[in-house]
């Protein structure tokens, strides 16, 4: 970064004229205040000439022919400038310090990198030390809380896995919600996380609106995530080792389910199962039985990562290289990720030519169980179902068969696995000429690829519940193998010059082609019934037809696009973005889009008239912009064809089905945002902060138009509705406490979005299952029956009817909007504190507002199944005319029941919000006395932990889950602590 | 060398330029994995794959491996919840559904999306040469007899009435592939189109074909004599009694006929097809379980028994249905009686769900002599019928009342867990009344005969998407 700064900067000076006339010769060495090298690249400017040069490899400069009034000024970004008299010195060394303030100031918005306070679009960036050793393998898991507006929600405590991510609400409702991840260039698949290294990040910006993700327009609908990867710095070559190791443990149960005793008096109430037979010596037998299937099924699990980095290189070429090794166990038995990750960074520059090379590799195993679903051979939802006077194994050790017909939880777990193998390689390549006869005309092209490929490996063994289910009952062996691989390639004519010393322009016309394909194939065979619990042991015969598939789709998308940058005498700053695009996923009419962003922003702490106010105000700017983005991720590549597959077969004879219909209509869907904001810092820059509001609408969103199930289909997509999402986003931070070399600092972000439906089409609400999507509310709102507790004198459930009179009947008429999944409000705050080389940062995330289904629930305190276990509450159950709970009556006697058990009511609905100590970290850099006599750079260690505590209300592990309601089987969060070192050669 | 900026600039420009012109089909992406109208069907051949993507959704829940398969009993007094249920189709057992009831609606859906690619293949069956004389008939035949079934069933289950003139309404008949939202068609009008489907089906069936379309070992299809069976249910519902019985006795008479008390067993414990079996539908490993919903053999687990007030009408020890259809569980539950009857030759569930068979031909030939003033003839079919059944049966002579009376138990008796006994109760104006197993976890035990359920709820999102039929629900709902 440095180097590509001191050419844009050298440039600068170049177009000024050198006019003095001098006579002394002042030269010198710049270090750095943090390593104490030398610093190449450091401009120096004679104040009120223009005159200047900058300091060569080891920090060395010379200036000649300068008076001794003058002035020199030392600037670099990202680090404080400095204006020093020359006087009578000839020889002058300076020591710079790191600006944290200014360091923010430079973001990557895409292919180009430009000064955040003066782009008038909104953009966030997350910085390494966020992401440096986080014991979370997945970067997005990471950024909860760290960024207004980016909602993160992970419904899973599986080592690896991803978070669901939203930017400024839910914008589509037929295609996806995420947004665009971009790593140094190459748009990277999403979702597949666990094979990059936040270690070798240097930092995330999030791109929030039209503007200032324009380069990225036609996918930018949902915000652009752009990871910048850690370039090498000049100077001696640093070798940096970190290890860290700690243990993860799952958080407490709040859905607590029946102890033996109380569960077998409860099953024996009603009868009809197994235990009806059984005599008071075998049931008091049973009763002392508590096994407590949470305890069979968790361990304590050991995370534990080496990392190491070299970087360096000189003025013309630097590098970075990195390796990582990560293990992290889950906090469910044998469940666990490990990582394996190399980077690769190189750039050089010559006279006219810039040439960079990025390459990330990663290659991770996982080994997952099924969470977050209702089926019974999901050893996760044993711990709710399974009886406690069940064991896992039986006096002969050997695994019980449960009563009920529940699987063994742990025969499930132990005995089959799922495996993930992720292959993942991200390659970049660009090329940068400046065309030396015309100056600021340069031309790049950069060529990239992403390639991630899963490999999956699916052993059901014939002993348990989840292999009998398979066709010869005998076992399942599943492998499949998926690529993704995605290709961009973007050439651009760049142009930037400076008119009449006050008129700046950055102008650019960009072409762009990417490429994707997919392709998959996928084998499982039965049978297993030798001895051989792999591909080995696969019998194929007529009771054990193996299945096989492959599969292949691409999709291409073509740009066109430009965008000019104007700035006037650093106050007034513009910026127009344009773009043509055509998408291989529309009909041959509806292919093409155009996009368009306009931001305006002005520097008030630059204005004349300002002047007088600085000394209260020292920066101050208001922006705003506005324009579309598009949205075509996640229809599917050939959204728009009538489809037939020969998938069906029928008496071992291939079959084609008709299985979409034409739809020509299809088209672009289109986000419009606006966005106004601004930026301060006040009391000599000890608070600033941002404020923005912003207004998303989604125009032409695509909607599942429901068809006359008469057609053969359910709903075809159009571009028929509309839907709007409005927020406010605050980020505040502020030095609290700098005294004697103690410092206290504060940052928090809150964000509030309001999402609302305008249009839908047909009808004003589409009801699926538990939601409503209708006009006037959030999308993806609860649609429940409202739940008016227990009739006390017969027992019976009551429910709420739209007039305000209570029933015991359930109905559908009376089913309401009940609250939305999606929170709407949400932030992040962190303390940090420093005193002589110890830090100690306190951050806690949390949203608030948010009402979530928990499915969980209705499987254990649904009295029909008395016959596996049941929450604890179920005790409160009604049982005389008189009773006051909140538990209907349990059926207990034969005959006609009025008022069966019901789950769609607002019983089942719960308040989602919590707020999280999402991560704890004290660390000691040791001090330089007595690193180097070890001859070390640097020594740092530190402890660390995540999620140790969270606050919530929500009946079940944790309440943080991606799609807003808990179907089963979570997996939840891991609480981890963890200690480790890090040391700088 | 030195190159001055402009030219160097221009042939930048051109070259991309020339990048930009190579790459203007670079969108035109068509898929590789799947088919379009441009290439799915090029020959009369291909069209043979397509009816084979038409027989597989008879696989599905929506059709014979639950919907009309086991479900009309799971609702009827045939089954008796078990505790070890999931519950899974609890609101349609205890007749709780309203009209967004997620089962109903997707029992709505699959005969639809069958005939959707049956009028398809229709329209273009007329379009290709025949790779073989008779070809055209074998494939016509047999999609116009699917058409016929398919919206048969769906006026079963959700018609107004089953009388052949009635002016109630039945369903949208659809005979075109489209978009369209099209009202609901009166009962008649929905017979007028099975009627004339079936016909012109066994013309092109029993017409000459370029080679039979079942064989003595696989009857996974539907011929002359499956469509001539499928006829004499229709018209039997129809109450058209003159057509119900010529199309059972033409299937009796075409060679077809009640498997022998030593082949009976056979049929479902080793798919046999004997002389009985008239139409099935094949389940290969990996198809599913066509009656898994009821004992899921893999796993042991019993969903529903049958329920002692079926157990207690069949001769337990004579009678070769009762140990052809129960038998008791092996581990866990001892003493309790499972359904076996679909355990299938591997004992695993895996079984063909057998459609049409020629009991059900006699029980409708029957009935249709006794309800024409053929008395003597109708006992003699059933006295027929019995007499293979069960050892030892002594023929009886029964009139009138007494005569439909056995007749209706035969047929419970015969057809249990065949896709009957919910359609014959509404028939015979019967209400639903389960005995005392009919216990926890079922939550309701009887169903008046007269009760709107019945007959089902157009579907909540076929209302909301179709406002042609939105005004056009059912009672109750």
């Amino acid at each position: 970064m440095r180097i590509r700064l001191y050419l844009i900067l050298s440039f600068l000076f170049q177009v000024v004229t050198l006019t003095v006339a001098q006579d002394i010769t002042v030269s010198g060495k710049v270090i750095s205040q943090e390593d104490k090298q030398g610093m190449p690249g450091i401009n120096i400017v004679v104040k009120g000439t223009g005159t200047g040069t900058v300091t060569d490899i080891t920090g060395a400069y010379k200036v000649t022919g300068i008076s001794s009034d003058a002035v020199l000024i030392f600037s670099f970004v990202g680090f404080e400038s400095q204006e020093i008299k020359v006087g009578k010195r000839s020889v002058i060394d300076v020591i710079m310090k790191p600006d944290f303030k200014q360091l923010e100031e430079i973001v990557v918005t895409g292919y180009r990198e430009e000064s955040r306070r003066e782009l008038p679009g909104s953009v966030a960036v997350v910085k390494s030390d966020k992401l440096q050793n986080s014991p979370i393998a997945s970067f997005d898991q990471v950024l909860q809380g760290r960024v207004p507006g980016m909602l993160v929600s992970s419904g899973s405590g599986q080592p690896g896995a991803a978070a669901n991510v939203t930017i400024r609400g839910i914008k589509s409702l037929s295609g996806s919600n995420g947004p665009l991840y971009v790593m140094d260039g190459v748009p990277i698949a999403s979702g597949v996380f666990n094979t990059l290294n936040p270690n070798d990040f240097e930092s995330i910006t999030v791109l929030k609106d039209a503007t200032a993700a324009a380069l990225y327009g036609s996918r930018g609908a949902n915000g652009v995530v752009v990871i910048t990867s850690k370039k090498g710095k000049a100077g001696e070559t640093q070798v940096t080792y970190n290890f860290q190791y700690g243990i993860s443990y799952a958080p407490q149960n709040r859905l607590q389910v029946m102890n033996s005793t109380q569960k077998i008096d409860f099953e024996l109430l009603t009868g009809g199962t197994p235990l009806s037979t059984y005599t008071g010596a075998e049931l008091s037998r049973l009763k002392k039985i508590n096994t407590n299937w949470q305890d069979v099924l968790f361990r304590e699990a050991v995370t534990a990562q080496h990392d190491l980095s070299v970087q360096g290189g000189n003025d013309k070429t630097t590098f970075f290289i990195s390796g990582n090794y990560t293990t992290q166990e889950g906090t469910v038995n044998n469940t666990g990720l490990q990582r394996y990750t190399a980077k690769f960074n190189l750039q050089h520059e010559a006279s006219h030519f810039r040439v960079g090379f990025n390459s990330t590799l990663g290659y991770s195993k996982n080994q997952t169980t099924f969470e977050g679903n209702s089926y019974i051979g999901s050893p996760l939802n044993a711990v709710r179902w399974t009886n406690p006077y069940e064991t896992p194994f039986d006096a002969n050790g050997i695994y019980t068969k449960i009563r009920s017909g529940q699987p063994n939880a742990l025969q499930e777990l132990l005995e089959n696995h799922i495996r993930h193998n992720d292959i993942k390689g991200i390659v970049n390549a660009y090329a940068e000429y400046f065309i030396p006869s015309i100056q600021g005309l340069s031309i790049k092209t950069s060529w990239g690829t992403d390639f991630s490929q899963r490999n999956t490996d699916q052993y059901f063994d014939k002993t348990t519940y989840t292999g009998q289910q398979t066709p010869g009952q005998a076992g399942s062996q599943t492998r499949a193998s998926a690529y993704n691989v995605n290709f961009v390639g973007t050439t651009s004519v760049n142009y930037r010059t400076t008119l009449k010393d006050v008129h700046e322009i950055f102008a650019s016309a960009y072409y762009e082609l990417v490429y994707n394909q997919n392709q998959s194939f996928n084998f499982t065979g039965y049978g297993i019934t030798g001895n051989l619990k792999n591909d080995g042991g696969i019998t194929v015969g007529n009771t054990y037809l193996p299945v096989l598939g492959g599969n292949e789709t691409s999709s291409a998308i073509q740009s066109y696009f430009s965008e000019v940058n104007y700035g006037y005498k650093k106050k007034y700053f513009a910026k127009a973005g344009f773009r043509s695009d055509a998408s291989s996923r529309f009909g041959k009419d509806k292919r093409h889009a155009n996009f368009y962003s306009l931001g305006l922003n002005w520097k008030v702490t630059e204005e004349e008239f300002f002047k007088n106010f600085t000394h209260k105000v020292d920066f101050l700017r208001v922006y705003a912009n506005i324009g579309t983005s598009g949205n075509q991720s996640g229809i599917g590549d050939f959204g728009s064809l009538s489809l037939y597959q020969q998938g069906a077969s029928y008496d071992g004879s291939a079959g084609i089905v008709q299985v979409q219909p034409e739809n020509p209509n299809l088209g672009w869907e289109t986000v419009r945002s606006f966005n106004v904001g601004i930026e301060y810092a006040v009391l000599k820059n000890r608070i600033s902060g941002t404020i923005e509001f912003y207004n998303n609408t989604t125009l032409d969103m695509l909607l599942p138009t429901q068809l006359s199930r008469t057609s053969g289909f359910s709903s075809i997509t159009q571009n028929v509705g509309r839907m709007s999402n409005n927020g406010i986003e605050i980020d505040i931070s502020a030095n609290v406490l700098k005294i004697q070399g103690f410092e206290w600092n504060v940052n928090a972000n809150f964000t509030y979005n309001k999402n609302e439906i305008l249009k839908l089409v047909d009808t004003n609400e589409i009801v699926n299952g538990l939601t409503i999507t209708k006009v006037g509310y959030p999308a993806l709102t609860n649609y429940v029956v409202p739940y008016a507790g227990v009739n006390p004198a017969n027992g019976d459930a009551l429910y709420r009817k739209k007039d305000g009179s209570l029933t015991n009947q359930f109905s559908s008429d009376d089913l309401i909007p009940y609250g939305t999944r999606f929170a709407p409000y949400f932030g992040g705050f962190t303390n940090s504190f420093s005193y002589k080389g110890i830090d100690l940062s306190i951050f806690f995330s949390w949203v608030s507002g948010n009402k979530v289904y928990n499915n969980d629930r209705t499987n254990v305190e649904n009295p029909t199944y008395y016959a596996d276990n049941l929450a604890v509450s179920m005790l409160r159950a009604w049982k005389q005319p008189g009773d006051i709970t909140d538990v209907p009556r349990v059926q207990t006697t034969t005959g006609l029941t009025t008022n069966p058990f019901q789950s769609q009511t607002t019983r089942f609905i719960e308040d989602g919000s919590f707020l999280r100590l999402r991560n704890v970290m004290l660390s000691y850099n040791l001090p330089a006395k007595w690193t180097s006599k070890a001859k070390f750079r640097s020594v740092r260690i530190y402890v660390q932990g995540q999620n140790l505590w969270t606050w919530f209300k929500f009946q079940g592990w944790d309440p943080e889950l991606a799609s807003g309601t808990l179907t089963g089987a979570q997996y939840p969060a891991l609480r981890t602590v963890m200690g480790g070192i890090n040391i700088g050669f | 060398m030195k190159v001055d900026g402009m030219r160097v600039s221009k042939y930048i420009v051109t070259m991309i330029g020339a990048l930009m012109l190579s790459c203007s089909n670079f969108t035109d992406i068509e898929p590789t994995h799947s088919l379009t109208p441009n290439n799915a069907f090029k020959t009369m051949d291909d069209l043979e794959l397509h009816l084979n993507g038409i027989y597989s959704g008879f696989q599905s829940t929506g059709y014979f491996a639950l919907a009309y398969g086991t479900l009309p009993d799971i609702m009827s007094d045939n089954l008796a919840e078990n505790v070890e249920s999931l519950g899974s189709y609890r609101s349609l057992s205890d007749w709780l559904y309203v009209s967004n009831d997620g089962s109903i609606s997707g029992i709505w859906a699959t005969p639809y999306n069958m005939l959707n690619d049956c009028n398809i293949l229709l329209s273009n069956v007329d379009n290709f040469k025949e790779t073989t004389a008779g070809q055209r008939n074998r494939l016509k035949g047999q999609a116009l007899a699917i058409r016929a079934i398919t919206h048969f069933d769906l006026l079963r289950y959700f018609g107004q009435s089953y009388d052949r003139n009635s002016t109630a309404l039945g369903v949208p008949v659809k005979t075109v592939s489209n978009l369209d939202k099209p009202k609901r068609n009166t009962v008649k009008e929905v017979y007028d189109q099975i009627y004339a489907d079936l016909n012109q089906a066994k013309t092109l069936l029993s017409g000459s074909l370029d080679h039979s379309v079942n064989t003595t070992t696989d009857r996974s299809r539907l011929d002359a004599t499956g469509a001539a069976a499928v006829f004499a249910r229709v018209a039997y519902y129809a109450k058209d009694y003159a057509t119900a019985a010529s199309n059972a006795s033409s299937v009796i008479n075409g060679g077809f006929g009640l498997a022998s008390r030593t082949d009976f067993p056979t049929i479902w414990s080793a798919d046999a097809i004997t002389n009985e079996v008239i139409w099935y539908i094949k389940f290969f490993p990996g198809d599913g379980y066509a009656a898994g919903d009821v004992y899921f053999a893999v796993n042991n687990r019993v969903s529903y028994n049958p329920s002692q007030s079926l157990l207690s009408i069949y001769d337990v020890i004579n009678d070769i249905r009762y140990s052809s259809y129960f038998s008791s569980s092996t581990a866990n539950r001892p003493g309790q009686l499972i359904v076996s009857k679909y355990l299938g030759p591997t004992n695993d569930g895996l079984v063909n769900w057998k459609a049409f068979r020629v009991g059900e031909m006699y029980l409708i030939l029957a009935e249709s002599k006794a309800r024409t003033n053929q008395e003597p003839s109708a006992m003699a079919d059933l006295n027929t019928l019995r007499g293979t059944r069960i050892l030892g049966y002594v023929n009886q002579n029964l009139t009138g009342a007494a005569l439909l009376t056995a007749i209706s138990v035969e047929r419970r008796k015969e057809l249990f867990l065949e896709g009957h006994r919910w359609f014959d109760l509404r028939m015979n104006g019967q209400g639903i009344t389960r005995g005392g197993d009919c216990k926890a976890p079922a939550t309701n035990c009887s169903l008046p005969f007269n009760n709107f359920r019945f007959i089902w709820p157009i579907p909540q999102d076929e209302m909301k998407a179709n406002p042609n039929i939105a005004t056009q629900q059912n009672d109750g709902y």
